[in-house]
């Protein structure tokens, strides 16, 4: 009795804010998981350590790929928004673009230091590139198989970058505060945007491109318009710092992942909020540790990880 | 012949009118200037983190008396790799309290430094806490002048416990600390129940 008392306590607890229906949607027997990232479209569950990156299918819960990392010169990684490329960085610069339905190599190029971090284009066409400083983002074309572009803030580093759903545009967020909304085929700063006191860690375009949702040291997502710079809206704050937010693709919702302030290990929420009404609404929360992350299917509905000593479940909240 | 002394060359070019100051200045302080060049070395940069808040307040005191932690004052003066002081530089400072926790809501452990005519700066505070996603304590300067470029550093001490009391041997136990002259020598004065710390941190800002 005293067991199920606990479990109760527990399950309250870890999902204190849940109107959304959350239901198991695979578990995936897997241990020593120190990271986790459902690939966009939510086909593939990637998953592992320091020293391996394993992809599973969700559909069928079959391994699919085992990327070894032995020798630790990986850096960094990113899947295309189709979910079917993904992109491996290395401590060297070089950049290799493989097939996750083959495995087969479909690219591969070199930066001037190490790569930290890489986003692709909503189409594919582009990825950006982050060096080792994070200071320069590189703009690589996948059609044309060469650099296009350099961005740089004026001060600072850069904390991520979004690229326009046309293609266009790159907009940066900089550890001094300013957004930098670049056109990507002249080079050419259009607007630097101050909107925040403090700086924003995550971003994302609205679907129409006219508009920008960001977090970041603030607790809070502001929406800002592309062509003022101005805040148009702001979303009740959270506790902590907010390190990424997604919105799904009709636009209707939106997830965000905070983290401690100061600590990149202690457990933080992952929060779903409903846009469509006459104010967002929150419809879940779950303190989660760095391990679990999150990521929208096209039916709208949210994917989240839970990792634990057993393996990794895969709850679908509605 | 005796060999000459860098200052008596100096003085030699001077008479002989191969040295000319640009605007009215004695002699002695032109050499002074001159000399003192081979004596600013560029402060060497570092990143400036995730928690740098605009429109900081313009003050000296970072924080109110009486705040928990060891009180700090931090002092320096602000050049340029002449060593010409920087009367019109813009420094700002921010730090984690005690406890290493950042003030991003309001503006404590922040300030906008007055500068005197001599591009001296004093701050006094907390000596910053340690926080689990960073190795040594310290404490982030945004130096800007016209002319200059911008100039993003931390601060770091001399006595903190990372280092081991061997900074030089030791300084890259943090791997952020780019350079061991970043990390000052920290003088402790008063009795073990009113103590208080001092540092001195030199600013050298490369000209445009």
């Amino acid at each position: 009795m005293r067991m199920y008392r606990h479990l109760a306590i527990f399950l309250l607890a870890s999902c204190w804010l849940c109107t959304a229906q959350v239901t198991e949607f695979r578990a995936i027997a897997q241990k020593d998981v120190r990271f986790t990232t459902i690939v966009p479209q939510g086909r593939y569950l990637a998953a592992g350590n320091r020293d391996a990156m394993r992809i599973w299918d969700l559909t069928t819960g079959a391994l699919v790929r085992t990327l070894e990392n032995k020798s630790h010169l990986g850096t960094s990684f990113a899947f295309s928004k189709d979910g079917s490329q993904l992109a491996l960085g290395y401590k060297d610069g070089k950049v290799q673009i493989t097939s996750i339905q083959d495995g087969s190599v479909v690219d591969t190029f070199s930066i001037e230091s190490r790569v930290e971090a890489m986003e692709f284009s909503p189409r594919g066409d582009l990825l950006a590139v982050f060096n080792q400083d994070l200071a320069i983002a590189s703009i690589y074309s996948l059609q044309q198989k060469r650099m296009i572009g350099r961005f740089k803030a004026d001060l600072g580093e850069l904390e991520a970058v979004a690229f326009s759903p046309d293609e266009t545009l790159l907009v940066g967020a900089a550890d001094d505060t300013a957004l930098y909304i670049w056109e990507i085929h002249s080079g050419r700063l259009l607007r630097k945007v101050e909107a925040l006191p403090v700086a924003t860690f995550t971003l994302d375009f609205s679907k129409d491109g006219k508009e920008l949702y960001i977090a970041g040291a603030g607790n809070t997502v502001s929406v800002v318009r592309v062509d003022t710079g101005k805040i148009v809206r702001t979303l009740p704050k959270q506790a902590q710092t907010i390190v990424r937010l997604e919105l799904s693709q009709d636009g209707r919702a939106l997830a965000t992942r905070e983290r401690h302030t100061e600590s990149f290990t202690a457990p933080a929420a992952i929060s779903l909020w409903h846009l469509a009404g006459a104010a967002p609404a929150r419809t879940y929360q779950e303190i989660l540790p760095p391990t679990s992350s999150f990521e929208f299917l096209p039916s709208g509905e949210l994917l989240v990880t839970h990792v634990s000593d057993a393996g990794i479940k895969v709850l679908k909240v509605k | 012949m005796p060999e000459l002394t860098r200052r008596d060359a100096i003085l030699k070019c001077a008479a002989l009118g191969m040295l000319t100051a640009a605007a009215p200045m004695p002699l002695s302080a032109a050499v002074e200037s001159f000399l003192g060049a081979e004596d600013h070395n560029l402060t060497p940069p570092t990143v400036l983190g995730p928690f740098y808040k605009r429109n900081a307040p313009a003050t000296g005191a970072l924080l109110p008396a009486a705040e928990p932690g060891l009180p700090l004052v931090v002092k320096g003066n602000v050049w340029d790799d002449y060593g010409n002081s920087l009367q019109n530089a813009t420094v700002e400072v921010w730090h984690a309290d005690h406890f290493g926790h950042y003030d991003l809501e309001g503006f404590r452990c922040r300030g906008k430094l007055p500068l005197s005519a001599k591009a001296e700066y004093q701050f006094s505070s907390v000596m910053p806490g340690h926080y689990p996603d960073r190795v040594a304590q310290h404490i982030h300067y945004l130096v800007t002048a016209p002319g200059h470029k911008p100039l993003v550093t931390q601060l770091y001490f001399a006595t903190d416990p990372v280092f081991l009391g061997d900074p030089a041997k030791n300084f890259q136990k943090d791997p952020l600390v780019t350079s061991v002259e970043l990390v000052r020598p920290v003088v402790l004065t008063g009795d073990p129940k009113v103590m208080q710390a001092s540092v001195t941190f030199e600013l050298v800002l490369e000209r445009a």
